[in-house]
This record gives C-alpha cells, sequence and structure tokens, in this order.
C-alpha cells in the first residue's frame, strides 16, 4: 500500500474533512478563477483591440493654449498648419497611416439624382457630405470602417492631378441605379440670376458599404481632395460674377467657404502615442495639439487597464489568503493525524514520503475543488466583470476627447469603441486560463502544505506513540 | 553471533547540573528463537530500553548492535524499516484502514525482499495468529481489543523481520486474551526462530519467556526464571 494509495484511502474514509478541505479550496479557488478569468479576459482584450483597432490621432487646435499665449501676445495670430508640415508628419515612423481631408459639406446632386438626406423644403435637391482623401488606398477602407463592393480605390494620378473621380455608398448606388463607371453630376456655386451653378461630373470608379461608421459620414462619397478643392474654388470666383457682390463681401465669403483640412493619423502602436505627441509638438505651433479619438487603444484599453489592476490585487490577496488558510487547516488536521503519522514513523517510512502522502491527498483533494471552481469562478467572473466593465467605460467615456461632425477623426469616435470592447472582451475558459489558473491553484497548495511538512519533519514517533509533549 | 548486542548504554534527562540517569552502563544480548521479558517497575525506563532498541530513541552513550553492526550506523530508520518489528500497549493501528491494510501498510515500507502477492501474504498471516477474512476485512476501530493486538503482531511480522519488540503488549487485555497473545509471541521464537523482547510488568509473560531481565535503578539485571 505506497503512500499515493494510502492517501486515496485518508481521502475517501475520512469524508467530514476531505468535504471541509473541499468546500475551502472551492470558495477560494472561485475568487481565484474568477480573478484569474477576469484578468486572462482582459489581456486578452487588450491585445485583441490591439490587433483590431490602431491609436487614432488628430491635430486639434487648442483653445486654451492659445488663450494663453495671446495674453503674452495679442498680436498673435493664428497660423494654419502647412500641407508640407502635414505630409511631414505623415511619414513619421510611429504612424501606419495618414490621410488629410478637404471638409466640403452638403454639395448638391443634380436633379433627378437623389441621396439619403434630402431636404423637404427644397424638393429635387439632394446634398451629400464629401470626404477629401489624399492617401489613395483610403484609410477607412484599410481601417475597415467600410467595405469596397465593387471597383477600386483611387490612383496615385488621381489623386495627384485633378481628376473628377470618386467612390460612392452602395445605397446611393441603388437609388440613382449607377454602377462603377456611371457618371453622377455634382452642382456648385448659387443659383441667381446672374449665375447658375456648375456641374461637375464625378466618374464612378468604386462603390463601398459602411461597416461600422455612423452618422452624417455615412453615405458621404469619397473624392480627392484637389479635385474637391477645384469645386470650391469655382464655385467662389463665381460669386465675383454677381455685380451686387462688393471686395469686402468676396474676402468674407472666401473666409467663409475657405477648405480647409481636417487630419488622421493612425499610429503603428499604442504606446507610440507620447513619442509621436513629442516628435509632433517640434513641428507645429504651440497652440495646436494631438487629440487622440475615443475608440483609440489608449481610451478603450482604459476601463480594461483599470479591470486588470483591481482584479491583480483581488488575486494576490485571495492567494495569500488561501496559503494561510489552507496552512492552518491543513496543520489543525495533521495535528489530529499525529499518530498516525507517528506509527509510519515507526514503521521506518521515511518522512518525504509521509509528506508526499500528506500533499497527495491535498492535490487531489484541490485538484477536485479547483476544477469545481474553474467553472464556477468563470460564469461568476462574466457576470460581475461585465458590471466592472460597464462602471469603467461609463467613467472613462467622461474623459473622452470630442470631434466636431466634420472631422476626419470623428468617423473614428463613438460607438464602434464600446462595440469592439464589449465584442473583444469575453471571459471564456480557454486554454490559457485553464493553464494559468491550475498553475496558481498548485504553486498555492505547494507553499499551503509547506509549514505541514515542516510539521512532519519535527515529529518524533517515540514522543507520540510512548507518550511526551509533542513539539513543533 | 548475538542478534542484538547493548553496548553500555547510558540513557539520562538532565536535571539542572546534574543528570538523571534512566539507563546506566546497560549491556546485555539477545538472540535468535528466544523470548526474553523485561520486567521492571512503572519509571523503571522499561519504555526508554526499547524505544533504544527499536531505534525510536538514541542512547546518550554506549551502542546498540545488529549483527554486529551499530545501527546508528545502519540508520535508525532505515533499522525500524526492515529489522525490526514493534507491537505497542495501545496497538497503534491506523483507524481508518482495515487489519489487512494494516499489514499491507507494513509490507510496503519495508525494503525486505516479500512475496509477490501482498494480499495473500497479509491474510494469511492475520489467519495464522487467529482473525479470519471477515475480520480481517474490517475497519480495525471495528474490532475488539484482542483483535487489534493480533493486527499489531501480524504487522509485526509482516515485514519478515528477525527481531519482535513489544511494549506491554496485554497491558490492555484481560486474562484469556493475554495468555493467548503470550503464547503467539513464544511461538513466533520458538517455531519462527525470531528474536521477541517482551517489555512488561507481567509476570505471566515472564513466565513464558525464556530468559528475563529486570530494569532497576538503571540497571538491567538477569532473573532466574
Amino acid at each position: 500500500m505506497s503512500f499515493a494509495r494510502r492517501a486515496i484511502a485518508s481521502i475517501i474514509r475520512k469524508p467530514g474533512k476531505t468535504l471541509i478541505l473541499l468546500v475551502i479550496i472551492f470558495v477560494l479557488g472561485n475568487i481565484i478563477a474568477g480573478a484569474v478569468s477576469i484578468r486572462q479576459a482582459a489581456t486578452n482584450a487588450q491585445v485583441l483591440l490591439r490587433t483590431k483597432m490602431s491609436p487614432v490621432v488628430s491635430l486639434g487646435f487648442d483653445n486654451e493654449k492659445y488663450a494663453a499665449l495671446w495674453e503674452q501676445n495679442p498680436a498673435l495670430e493664428i497660423e494654419d498648419i502647412a500641407l508640407e508640415t502635414l505630409e511631414k508628419i505623415g511619414v513619421s515612423p510611429y504612424v501606419k497611416y495618414f490621410d488629410y481631408s478637404a471638409k466640403v459639406i452638403g454639395i448638391s446632386l443634380s436633379s433627378g439624382f437623389s441621396s439619403s438626406s434630402e431636404d423637404p423644403t427644397l424638393p429635387g435637391i439632394s446634398f451629400i457630405n464629401a470626404i477629401g482623401v489624399n492617401n489613395p488606398e483610403i484609410v477607412d477602407l484599410k481601417e475597415g470602417l467600410i467595405q469596397l463592393v465593387s471597383g477600386r480605390v483611387f490612383t496615385e494620378q488621381e489623386i495627384k492631378n485633378l481628376t473628377y473621380v470618386a467612390l460612392i455608398p452602395q445605397e446611393m448606388a441603388e437609388k440613382n441605379n449607377l454602377s462603377v463607371g456611371s457618371v453622377i453630376p455634382f452642382e456648385c456655386g448659387f443659383d441667381t440670376e446672374a449665375e447658375k451653378p456648375r456641374t461637375f461630373d464625378f466618374e464612378i470608379i468604386g462603390i463601398y458599404r459602411a461597416k461600422i461608421m455612423e452618422g452624417e459620414f455615412r453615405d458621404g462619397i469619397y473624392a480627392p481632395n484637389r479635385a474637391l478643392n477645384e469645386m470650391n474654388e469655382m464655385a467662389n470666383n463665381e460669386v465675383l460674377k454677381d455685380p451686387n457682390v462688393t471686395e469686402s463681401d468676396y474676402q468674407s465669403i472666401l473666409e467663409t467657404f475657405k477648405i480647409y483640412y481636417t487630419t488622421l493619423f493612425i499610429l503603428n502602436d499604442p504606446t507610440d502615442l507620447n513619442a509621436f505627441r513629442e516628435e509632433v509638438a517640434t513641428l507645429l505651433p504651440a497652440y495646436y495639439t494631438v487629440t487622440v479619438a475615443s475608440n483609440s487603444l489608449e481610451k478603450s484599453a482604459a476601463p480594461l487597464q483599470s479591470i486588470r489592476e483591481i482584479v491583480t490585487l483581488v488575486l494576490c490577496v485571495a492567494v495569500v489568503a488561501a496559503v494561510l488558510t489552507m496552512s492552518l487547516l491543513i496543520t489543525l488536521f495533521l495535528r489530529d493525524r499525529r499518530q498516525e503519522i507517528g506509527i509510519y514513523l515507526s514503521l521506518g517510512e521515511r518522512k518525504f514520503k509521509v509528506a508526499g502522502q500528506i500533499l497527495v491527498e491535498i492535490a487531489v483533494i484541490a485538484l477536485m475543488a479547483i476544477t469545481l471552481s474553474l467553472f464556477t469562478g468563470n460564469l461568476l467572473s462574466g457576470a460581475i466583470s461585465e458590471q466592472m466593465l460597464t462602471d469603467q467605460m461609463a467613467a472613462d467615456q467622461a474623459n473622452v476627447g470630442q470631434y466636431s461632425p466634420g472631422d476626419y477623426a470623428y468617423r473614428y469616435q463613438g460607438a464602434t469603441a464600446t462595440e469592439q470592447l464589449a465584442e473583444s472582451y469575453t471571459t471564456s475558459l480557454d486554454t490559457t486560463i485553464v493553464l494559468l489558473f491550475y498553475i496558481i491553484g498548485f504553486v498555492t497548495v505547494c507553499v499551503s502544505v509547506l509549514l505541514p511538512i515542516f510539521y512532519i519533519t519535527r515529529l518524533n514517533p517515540k514522543k507520540i506513540l510512548m507518550g511526551g509533549e509533542l513539539e513543533l | 553471533m548475538s542478534l542484538v548486542t547493548v553496548s553500555k548504554v547510558n540513557y539520562f534527562y538532565p536535571d539542572g547540573d546534574a543528570r538523571r540517569y534512566i539507563l546506566k552502563d546497560v549491556s546485555c544480548t539477545f538472540e535468535r528463537g528466544s523470548f526474553y521479558a523485561i520486567l521492571g517497575e512503572s519509571g523503571s525506563g522499561k519504555t526508554t530500553f526499547l524505544s533504544l532498541l527499536g531505534a525510536l530513541d538514541k542512547p546518550k552513550s554506549g551502542k546498540v548492535l545488529y549483527e554486529e553492526q551499530d545501527i546508528a550506523a545502519i540508520g535508525f530508520e532505515s533499522f525500524r524499516r526492515n529489522k525490526i518489528g514493534i507491537i505497542f500497549q495501545a496497538y497503534n493501528l491506523i483507524p481508518y484502514m482495515t487489519a489487512v491494510e494494516n499489514i499491507k501498510v507494513a509490507m510496503s515500507i519495508t525494503d525486505n525482499k516479500l512475496p509477490k502477492d501482498v494480499n495473500e501474504v497479509a491474510y494469511n498471516l492475520l489467519d495464522y495468529i487467529g482473525l479470519d477474512k471477515a475480520k480481517a476485512d474490517r475497519t480495525v476501530n471495528k474490532l475488539s481489543g484482542g483483535e487489534q493486538q493480533r493486527v499489531a503482531i501480524a504487522r509485526a511480522l509482516a515485514t519478515n523481520v528477525d527481531v519482535i519488540l513489544a511494549d506491554e503488549p496485554t497491558g490492555n487485555l484481560d486474562e484469556d486474551m493475554e495468555n493467548e497473545i503470550v503464547a503467539i509471541l513464544g511461538k513466533l521464537a520458538h517455531e519462527h526462530n525470531k528474536c521477541v523482547i517482551v517489555v512488561t510488568h507481567s509476570t505471566q509473560i515472564a513466565k513464558q519467556a525464556d530468559a528475563v531481565f529486570k530494569l532497576r535503578k538503571g540497571k538491567l539485571e538477569a532473573m532466574d526464571n
């Protein structure tokens, strides 16, 4: 009857003690399993988010900084960011994709065409948002915000040269019976007595479907910045033809309808953010700042990081509590079994085998309790972490930077972050969690039996079996 | 050649600056095939003497030899495992195991070569000392005192050792049971060529023994039997 068999006999034939130990390890195991599961789910979600989402940043105007600088120097004038500067930032090693977009909202389609945003007060006129692009591959496509249904993206030549080409949403194509190769006429300018709007024919080179993009850009058209710019400039020039427009009116119109660009930088890695900020700071006027879109990894991963920190603390406390509780409990049980241990020692059993028997007993009970708690702990952790995630996301949402609808980065802001975070966060039982939990469990058990094993090494069979005080 | 030799053994407890001797210069020899009784009053050092013979304790000075080899050199644990069997007054069986499992525990611990079918050997041993299979399969706390002591004797024999040490083996038993146990111990010495050393108060056991020693004031004296 080997020490392992003796251990099994002890477990089976002393059900009371086995049950007490099982319940205690089960309870502690639930805390540990829950913490391991939540921690691993948070880690997995962070990794998944990193692969799903790159940090999205933009360059924005910092009102507070400008106000502070203006107080020092009231003659300070706002300087636009030069396209050369943007291009320089765009080739930074921290940047994965970069683009800037001419912000043109509300160009009208010629009569006979319709978009999803029709104004009932202006029958027969449909407005559409245009999204200027400088990156021919289209960052929104690269980042999965849209999907190309048919056709292609832009070519370098189409972007560089003045070419009237566009990618239109599937909805618009279906509504107007358009396909790749069709021409879509845009009207630009004022419909007055003196002048009529000019029509620009854009050739459709691709049709896309918005995947996760929300809001007014969902049905926008993608067109080269240069084409949009040209369209805008011509419209402005048309104004001059009106004899009623004075020079000052014209300047005011030019200022109002001036094209400006919003920027979008998709970074390679969230850890690059600070380095990118530092690099950009040297190239831009002091009142510009790097703003982070809400669904960037830094922001989205914040609740996960908070959860990870909380559960790591819980895990450490639970492991220490488990070690202490189990050590004391096993030692207490061993004191009850000292006669049995004395018998083994009087028969000449090696102390390490006696310790081995105790270790096997605890390990078998722990294995059962840990396996049970693995499942229940995982179930509990699912419910707990859902609440934790909701609370943390609500808390972190308050700190998110906001963009105006016309900003390029706006499309990367909003519900998609929450959705992706919720999608990425699952408390399932994968191999890593199971292995990690068993490793932590068995390390805890092994540490817990150190004190009892020390107790065994101090036992003297003569004192146990032939009388005398027991020494610990 | 003596099987067990006790050579100038001293055992004492420190008592302030002085020493309180339990055993003083004790020397004696024990042979195979003999049944020895060691008598003595309570506190005379009988149990201490037995614990030294059984390698449960170490003498302060002097030696205990087994086949002329110091048991310290053999190793106390190894000596207990392979050379001796001990029977205690309180039986000291593992309470949640059956009689036969108690025997098998001892057989699994020893390094001595034993027959392959330990189960059969264990049942045969129990049968030999008077416990049938039904009782052999009971947990020991469901057996009477006499039956438990038989299990303890069978366990001492199970490892195929030459020396059987017994500490007041009949101390908790009635007279009839005592006679039976003494008969078994005598049989082990005389029929199975074991060296049986019993520490006891009982004159009944002393009468059956081949040689009797008495411990008095730390000295071991041979008595006429």
